[in-house]
């Protein structure tokens, strides 16, 4: 289980990327962060997974404290951040070790594995390159692999759909169902709305630091006595975080 | 907020301009673009003390340091004071040759091919010429400012204490722009050929490797030759009493056609082309305008030829820069099951931090070859000084030349005095102060991986242990080394030995300590291409850094021995009598040492206690 409690987070002292914001996640369910650009959602997987301190409030996952147990609370959750682009000097297999060694994943388990997560992915012929000639997709493929190699109760994906091929987001829907099915948590950002409406237990409307609404769509739906699709009742829930209030900003026609 | 003047419409040249001047953070940019862009996010406050504090500040200490760099041509150019412009010139195409060979050619080829957004810039619907002109200021911003600031520091002590004449004075100065400029535009058309004909040149890390270490053998090579260089000057002046003699004398010896001179000379002026017409240029007669005029004229038509023989290459090879293939090596089952073998997570991590530096060429000169090659540099340089007084004052040579050269080495203090052994230690010591300092930016060179190993269960502790290790191990490993060496040839008592290899030891630890202390508060985790690495290794926070580390250790160390010098009897009577005591064993230098060696072993304990515990909560938080 992860419990966010009164968490705030502020980067200049002023403004709060993150306000005074509680959520908790049960075992077994898949939740999907949503929110506009710029609305906290990274900010707020950042300071699950330890990158950020929060100001104020406590996040403990599985009952380890990320700030005063940071080395228990980490050993329960695999993480990829919305940025592949890491320890590009390594070779694919070098990185994967160096996942399943911090992690203390069991040597018999590595290769079967490795190869499965791999040649599902279409990465196993890569394995013997440097991160950094990969493309982009195949950086993402690696990261995801990393997380699913560990294993472990929680998942943390910052939009883990970026790059990916359509059957390695087909794949990787598939692994974080069976991953929920299981009795584990994934939690993940996405900006792709039908991914969302397809694949989560609940969403967590994010915008503004502040947390919209968190429960399941249809629920939302019900609350807000509507029967629209999820990007309409997205744009509705965010409409708030346009100061401007038109509903587009640019007449393109004009433009 | 944006308004017209923001979106004001330029010229394709100007709006390029300014894209590459402030948004391309290039390999030996000052940063400041970037700085803005990370304050813009939010995310300086959290960087640390010296990005936290006011620009202005920054600058202001950035200026100091400048300037204390300024003071060291300064310093030359007041002692050169004696010698006519001629022999000043032929000095100063010395030094910008030097420049240019030793660091040109990297940061000019990281410049021209391999920043950042080519890729982007070359879609854009601007003439390729257009680029080839933006690059090619940039090129002259970064490779002529600190030569230009050189010679300007130099040039104005000397004309003041000189006073050579304007007819001269304007002549050396017309002369030393054009010697930097155009050996500026023979680097070019070096960089174009290296480039457009040589395949290694094209792979970056190839070519950084390459580069990069064959610009340390040359300066090791070059400091040893110049020992040579200076001693043959020593040789000519040694029974000189006057200034004017021996500026007289220095003079010949320079415009001698002597092989060392004449090979010298020659490779110089071909860097710096026009400094074969130097001796005409400073020559009494008449013509000496004309052929200051030649030099301009063809100091011109060289700019011109090698701008339009760059020019239409440029295209071309960036175009060929942005292709890559690797050849895949697919693995089979059992050689996968081998390469994925568990090992404990530090070994993990030091096996993740050991391969990052060996692929990274810019890592593994910095963090590798630097620390390792310095000490041998200066270890050669010595036993060269040492070589050539022996062989002045003894040439019939015999088995005892290394001891004697140690003896030498050592201030000529008759060996085995405890003496000797702490001028050793200090000598060393204050070597590895100067040079062995890559351990602040021990951490900030991660970046963006750090990120990686903190959201992993990696305790803290054991990446700050391999840190530790692997920097005492490439910085200080070499003056434990070479202390030992020492004293195996020089043979004082076992105890005094040990004393000397135990201070040494623990001053390292202390000294290595303090400056990941610095490093790890300094931390700056920001993503960044490998490219940006070289403004962190090169620039001036790492200098302010390195000096704070130092300072931290270097202070109370003056403070010992002043009090030492004021109450502990360390004076310049038993300093003489020490030297003047074979294998002794006086109270003033067995206290001396014990005293030192308590201070570094405290400084190294309590150091080492602040670094594990307080570096790992403060690494939690960056």
């Amino acid at each position: 289980m992860i419990e966010i409690n009164g968490v705030s987070k502020s980067y200049d002292g002023k403004k709060q990327a993150v306000k005074q914001l509680s959520l908790k996640i049960e075992d077994g369910e898949i939740i999907g962060l949503i929110g506009p650009n710029g609305a906290g959602k990274s900010t707020l997987l950042k300071m699950i997974v330890g990158i950020l301190e929060p100001d104020e409030g406590q996040i403990s996952i599985n009952d380890h404290d990320i700030t005063r147990e940071p080395e228990l609370a980490k050993r329960e959750f695999a993480y990829v951040s919305d940025n592949p682009d890491k320890l590009l000097r390594l070779k694919g297999h070098e990185y994967l070790r160096f996942i399943a060694d911090v992690y203390e994943v069991p040597e018999a388990d590595r290769l079967p594995r490795v190869e499965e997560l791999t040649r599902s992915f279409g990465l196993y012929e890569n394995l013997d390159q440097q991160i950094q000639s990969y493309s982009h997709g195949m950086r993402q493929k690696l990261m995801v692999c990393s997380a699913l190699l560990v294993n472990p109760n929680v998942w943390i994906l910052d939009e883990p759909m970026v790059g990916l091929d359509p059957r390695a987001a087909f794949n990787m829907k598939e692994m974080m169902r069976k991953h929920a099915d299981a009795g584990k948590i994934v939690l993940f950002s996405t900006h792709v709305l039908e991914v969302a409406e397809k694949l989560v237990d609940r969403i967590a409307v994010i915008a503004g630091g502040e947390l919209k609404f968190v429960g399941k769509i249809d629920e939302l739906r019900a609350q807000m006595q509507t029967e629209a699709s999820l990007e309409d009742l997205f744009l509705k829930l965010t409409d708030q975080a346009n100061p401007s209030g038109d509903e587009f900003p640019v007449d393109l026609e004009q433009a | 907020m944006i308004g017209e003047k923001q979106l004001k419409q330029r010229s394709p040249f100007r709006a390029l301009f300014t894209a590459i001047t402030r948004g391309d953070v290039s390999a030996i940019s000052n940063g400041l673009a970037q700085n803005k862009k990370r304050k813009k996010n939010g995310l300086l406050a959290k960087s640390s003390f010296l990005q936290g504090s006011s620009q202005l500040l920054r600058y202001l200490l950035y200026a100091l340091l400048f300037l204390i760099v300024l003071t060291i041509p300064a310093g030359i150019g007041a002692v050169c004071s004696i010698f006519p412009p001629l022999v000043v010139a032929e000095l100063l195409k010395l030094i910008c040759a030097v420049f240019t060979i030793t660091l040109g050619l990297f940061t000019a080829i990281n410049v021209l091919f391999y920043t950042g957004q080519v890729e982007h810039y070359l879609a854009l619907p601007i003439k390729r010429e257009t680029y080839f002109k933006i690059k090619l200021l940039q090129y002259f911003y970064y490779m002529l400012f600190f030569d230009l600031a050189f010679a300007a520091a130099f040039l104005l002590p000397y004309f003041i204490l000189g006073k050579p004449g304007w007819d001269l004075g304007l002549r050396l100065a017309i002369d030393v722009l054009i010697l930097f400029f155009s050996s500026k535009m023979i680097l070019l058309f070096i960089c174009f050929f290296v480039m457009s004909s040589m395949k290694w040149a094209r792979d970056k890390d190839r070519f950084t490797r390459i580069v990069m270490t064959g610009s340390l053998i040359f300066g090791i090579s070059f400091g040893i030759g110049s020992q040579f260089f200076s001693s043959g000057m020593r040789g000519l002046t040694d029974d000189l009493n006057s200034k004017a003699e021996y500026a007289q004398k220095v003079s010949d010896f320079m415009n001698s056609q002597s092989p060392l001179t004449l090979i010298m000379r020659n490779i110089t002026n071909l860097v710096c082309p026009p400094g074969f017409l130097h001796q005409q240029i400073f020559s009494n007669q008449s013509s000496a305008w004309a052929f200051l005029a030649i030099a301009i004229a063809f100091t011109g038509i060289l700019t011109y030829a090698i701008s339009r023989y760059s020019s239409k290459r440029y295209p071309k090879i960036l175009m060929s820069l942005q292709s890559s293939s690797t050849a895949a090596v697919v693995l089979d089952r059992s050689s996968l099951a081998a390469r994925l073998a568990a090992r404990s997570p530090r070994q993990a991590f030091q096996s993740v931090d050991a391969l990052t530096i060996k692929r990274s060429p810019l890592l593994n000169t910095y963090f590798k070859l630097t620390p390792l090659l310095m000490p041998l540099y200066f270890v050669a340089v010595i036993v060269v000084v040492g070589y050539l007084n022996y062989k002045q004052q003894n040439p019939s040579g015999g088995l005892n030349i290394a001891k004697e050269l140690i003896q030498r080495l050592l201030v000529g203090a008759p060996w085995n005095s405890f003496l000797t052994m702490l001028l050793s230690f200090v000598a060393i010591l204050s070597g590895a102060f100067v040079l062995n300092s890559s351990a602040s930016v021990e951490f900030s060179r991660d970046g963006g991986d750090f990120y990686v190993y903190k959201t992993t269960p990696l305790a803290m502790r054991h990446y700050l242990f391999v840190k530790y290790s692997r920097s005492l191990r490439y910085n200080y490993l070499s003056s434990v080394i070479m202390i030992i060496l020492a004293l195996a040839v020089l043979r004082p008592s076992i105890v005094a030995s040990l004393l000397i290899i135990l201070l040494t030891a623990a001053s390292c630890i202390a000294q290595n300590t303090l400056r990941l202390i610095v490093g790890v508060w300094a931390a700056d985790f920001n993503e960044r291409g490998e490219e940006d690495l070289t403004r962190l290794l090169k620039g001036g926070r790492r200098m302010l850094y390195d000096l704070g580390g130092g300072l931290v250790y270097i202070l109370p160390l003056a403070l010992i021995f002043y009090l030492l010098i004021r109450f502990g009897g360390l004076n310049n009577a038993a300093m003489i009598q020490g030297f003047s005591l074979p294998r002794t064993t006086d109270g003033v230098y067995t206290r001396t040492i014990l005293i030192l060696l308590a201070y570094n072993l405290i400084v190294a304990l309590v150091a080492s206690s602040v670094y594990f515990v307080a570096g790992s909560k403060k690494l939690l938080k960056k």
